[in-house]
């Protein structure tokens, strides 16, 4: 169908357009067709019906005159008869100009001649007739026989001829005059034909417009009315809220349009529906999410206040401490020294370290009533131990702006001092390292000549020269230099120590063994090893070198009183917090060695340098100061720790923790391959 | 008579290997640093060398990599002051040093390394 037609409306429109167009030229066509019969019944009433009329009259003139013939024949008064001819006459001009209006009409003219004829043939009779009359009556006259038979019998020969023609005439006028009614007839017929036919195309047209209308309703309902009902119900679905309604689409008609825009309409609709769906869900999502996010959070900040390693604290207008965190006196200990006290009796403690500006500047921030913040000092603990604290506060002021305290937190700067300590000894002992190194190589170098020229010189002197002693005390001097350079070779060493798996009861025995052999016998040696400690990886030469440097010098810290050296090896295991690992933790089995002295003990300032190179208390020639920097660095490269515990005039104790080795300390046969190879 | 050179950039070492030596009765000669110590130590000239391993110039392994290169059969000493690189020693008899001494050592050190590594000698 082309474009022109898709829509109902115009093929409608059309169709009815046809059915009009239709009736109007089939109504046009038979007004054309009524009026060329119209047309054609006036010329025939114009022509027939006058020619009927002198028909008509012809005939019945023709009767007359023969009617009259009879009276001619029978009047025996000439004038009489004379009257009736005359008629007679009259009767045939009439007759004349009655034919003479046939012959105007100028129709059947082959019939009117033969009338014409006719009537000459009668007029002839007649006159025929009447001169017999007259002869008849003239011999009457003359008196012969009334009854002249001869005359008589020729009158009525001419009265029957007469009559003869008469009729001839009648029946020429019928002739013609059915010939006339034969056409009328035809004509007649011809209409009442045509009014039939139209009739029937009457019929016709009405029925095919009612089956044309009956087919448009069909197709309206097809192509309207079906599709806007499944479309209504479609719309009412979307009504009651369905948004997955199928709108019965195609056609390319305005229904199809319309459901096009339905459809369109009901798809946004359902697009929108789906997008407010997924925000609802989005934002149901968000919720849910963001109510876990505060679960979490919530369980965070729980967690992290359980575990927070800062401490809480506030004071009042008169900065008095009314609250310290619970756990601070846990790390602590001692809170009748804290609450109460005020912030500026309490930082003038004689436990309190701070350097003298930093606490002025820190107590002038209290005064003006000023946030601080990162203020550091240090406290000596009852067991000797220094704690390093940071301290933050904000002041805080009630509703009328008036100074009511400080709230703040203290942190335990510690483990950071120790490592920030313990970072810069490494530095220290990495460039003293490498700094020994080059110095021991030169001296060796130096020794070198001096050794083997006064050995060589040595040799060459008589056995009772004095020089052989002076040569005797150089050598010697030599090799003790030697093992000052040994020692500071070991300590300078970068190499890892070598790594053996070593029953770590048997060489804490074996070196005690050796210590007490040559300990003055003032002093006690105690020991408690616990033998099923396991095994440990490492060097045996360097962890003997440890020991007997660490009981060395507990020695020397008894000095010439009498004294105990107690010497503990145990298992022990540490617990350490993996944090990267979601907060697991961690047991770690550790061979403790203990040694303990009840000798002089150390003052802080003193422990803190204890494990520099080069520091020592004792006096000169006595040590090197190399001892527990060397320590220290054993036990470092042993992956291990070393702690010092000690009391001014009580007592020092060194604690080492070496890792143990699990499966070579319980399974030691069945790794004969390490063994060997570390042997 | 066995031929011994000593290789030492340190004139006083250097002067005390040679007096040693030459108490222990080997012909010896001297040189001052690996280069010139490479130049002296022409095929069958000496049984022994000693270098050191830290000098100037040309050090000890590369020394000890030509002597050997050159004279397959050449016992070396190898003695070193040590303390800045322990692993020269272990490096050193990976090279070919056939002995190797940490400075500062005894004449009896000394004559005990020689009298192993020369009596192999005589036994081939």
């Amino acid at each position: 169908m082309s474009k022109a037609f898709s829509s109902i409306r115009q093929r409608v429109l059309f169709a009815f357009f046809l059915l009009a167009f239709v009736g109007v030229v089939s109504s046009l066509w038979n007004i054309y067709l009524l009026a060329q019969y119209e047309q054609r019944l006036m010329q025939l009433s114009g022509e027939s019906i006058p020619v009927l009329v002198a028909a008509y009259e012809v005939a019945r003139q023709g009767e007359a005159i023969s009617k009259g013939a009879s009276g001619v024949v029978l009047t025996r008064d000439r004038w009489t008869r004379q009257a009736f001819v005359n008629r007679i006459n009259d009767q045939f001009n009439w007759l004349d100009s009655q034919l003479a209006t046939l012959d105007e009409k100028g129709i059947e003219q082959e019939r009117l001649d033969h009338v014409r004829q006719n009537k000459r043939a009668l007029q002839a009779s007649f006159s025929d007739l009447t001169m017999a009359v007259e002869r008849r009556h003239d011999a009457v006259l003359a008196g012969l026989n009334a009854e002249e038979p001869e005359l008589a019998a020729e009158v009525d020969r001419l009265l029957l001829l007469h009559k003869y023609h008469a009729d001839r005439l009648t029946y020429s006028v019928a002739g013609l005059a059915h010939a006339r009614k034969g056409e009328i007839e035809g004509l007649v017929t011809g209409i009442l034909k045509q009014i039939k036919v139209e009739s029937w195309l009457l019929n016709v047209y009405a029925l095919g417009a009612i089956i044309f209308a009956t087919l448009v309703a069909f197709y309206l309902d097809n192509r309207v009315g079906s599709r806007v009902v499944a479309i209504q119900r479609a719309m009412r679905g979307v009504a009651n809220g369905s948004a997955k309604e199928e709108i019965p689409r195609g056609g390319g008609d305005e229904i199809a349009d319309m459901a096009d825009a339905l459809g369109t309409f009901v798809d946004k609709l359902g697009e929108r529906e789906e997008r407010l769906q997924i925000m609802v869900d989005e934002r149901t999502s968000e919720l849910g999410m963001a109510k876990n996010h505060l679960e979490i959070n919530e369980r965070r900040l729980r967690n992290l206040f359980e575990v927070a390693s800062d401490w809480f604290w506030e004071a009042d207008a008169a900065y008095a401490i009314t609250y310290m965190s619970p756990q601070f006196f846990e790390a602590v200990g001692n809170p009748a020294n804290v609450l109460h006290h005020s912030l500026f009796e309490r930082m003038t403690g004689d436990d309190v370290i701070v350097e003298a500006d930093v606490l002025e500047d820190h107590f002038q921030a209290l005064r003006d009533r000023m946030a601080f913040s990162r203020f550091e000092f240090a406290i000596r603990m009852p067991d000797g131990r220094t704690m390093h604290l940071q301290s933050s506060g904000i002041p805080v002021f009630d509703e009328k702006g008036r100074f009511a305290g400080y709230q703040g937190a203290l942190t335990d700067m510690t483990e950071y001092k120790l490592t920030e300590i313990e970072m810069r000894h490494a530095q220290k002992m990495q460039a003293l390292g490498s700094l020994a190194g080059g110095v021991a190589h030169s001296f060796n170098n130096i020794f070198q000549p001096i050794l083997i020229l006064s050995e060589l010189t040595l040799n060459e002197t008589p056995e009772n020269s004095p020089v052989r002693e002076r040569l005797q005390i150089t050598i010697d001097a030599c090799r003790r230099g030697k093992a000052l350079g040994d020692r500071i070779l070991l300590y300078s060493r970068q190499d890892e120590p070598e790594k053996k798996p070593l029953d770590i009861h048997g060489v804490v025995n074996e070196t005690m063994a050796l210590f007490r052999s040559s300990a003055p016998s003032s002093i006690r040696l105690a020991e408690n090893l616990d033998p099923e400690v396991g095994n440990v990886v490492g060097d045996a030469a360097q962890l003997e070198a440890l020991l007997l440097n660490l009981a060395s010098n507990s020695m020397d810290a008894i000095g010439d009183r009498s004294g105990e050296i107690q010497v503990n090896l145990s298992r022990e295991k540490r617990v350490r917090v993996e944090y990267d690992m979601g907060g697991d933790v961690v047991h770690d089995a550790y061979a403790k060695i203990s040694v303990s002295d009840d000798g002089c003990g150390m003052s802080p300032d003193i422990i803190e340098r204890i494990f520099d190179p080069f520091f020592t208390t004792k006096g000169l020639g006595k040590g090197t100061g190399l001892g527990l920097s060397m320590a220290s660095g054993i036990v470092t490269m042993h992956g291990g720790e070393i702690k010092v515990t000690s009391v001014k005039d009580q007592g020092t104790t060194f604690d080492i923790y070496l890792p143990i080795a699990e499966g070579l300390a319980t399974d030691m046969e069945s790794h004969p391959k390490i063994v060997s190879e570390g042997a | 008579m066995v031929a011994v050179l000593v290789i030492e950039d340190d004139a006083a070492v250097r002067f005390s290997l040679l007096s040693a030596l030459e108490a222990m009765g080997y012909t010896v000669e001297t040189a001052v640093n690996g280069v010139e110590g490479v130049e002296k130590c022409v095929p069958g000239a000496f049984d022994l060398v000693i270098t050191d391993l830290i000098m100037p110039e040309k050090d000890g392994i590369e020394t000890i990599l030509e002597l050997k290169l050159n004279n397959p059969d050449l016992k070396v000493v190898a003695i070193s002051g040590g303390g800045r690189n322990v692993d020269i020693m272990e490096t050193t008899y990976r090279l070919g040093a056939d002995c190797a001494l940490t400075k500062p050592f005894s004449v009896k050190d000394l004559s005990d390394c020689l009298f192993r590594l020369l009596s192999d000698t005589v036994v081939k």
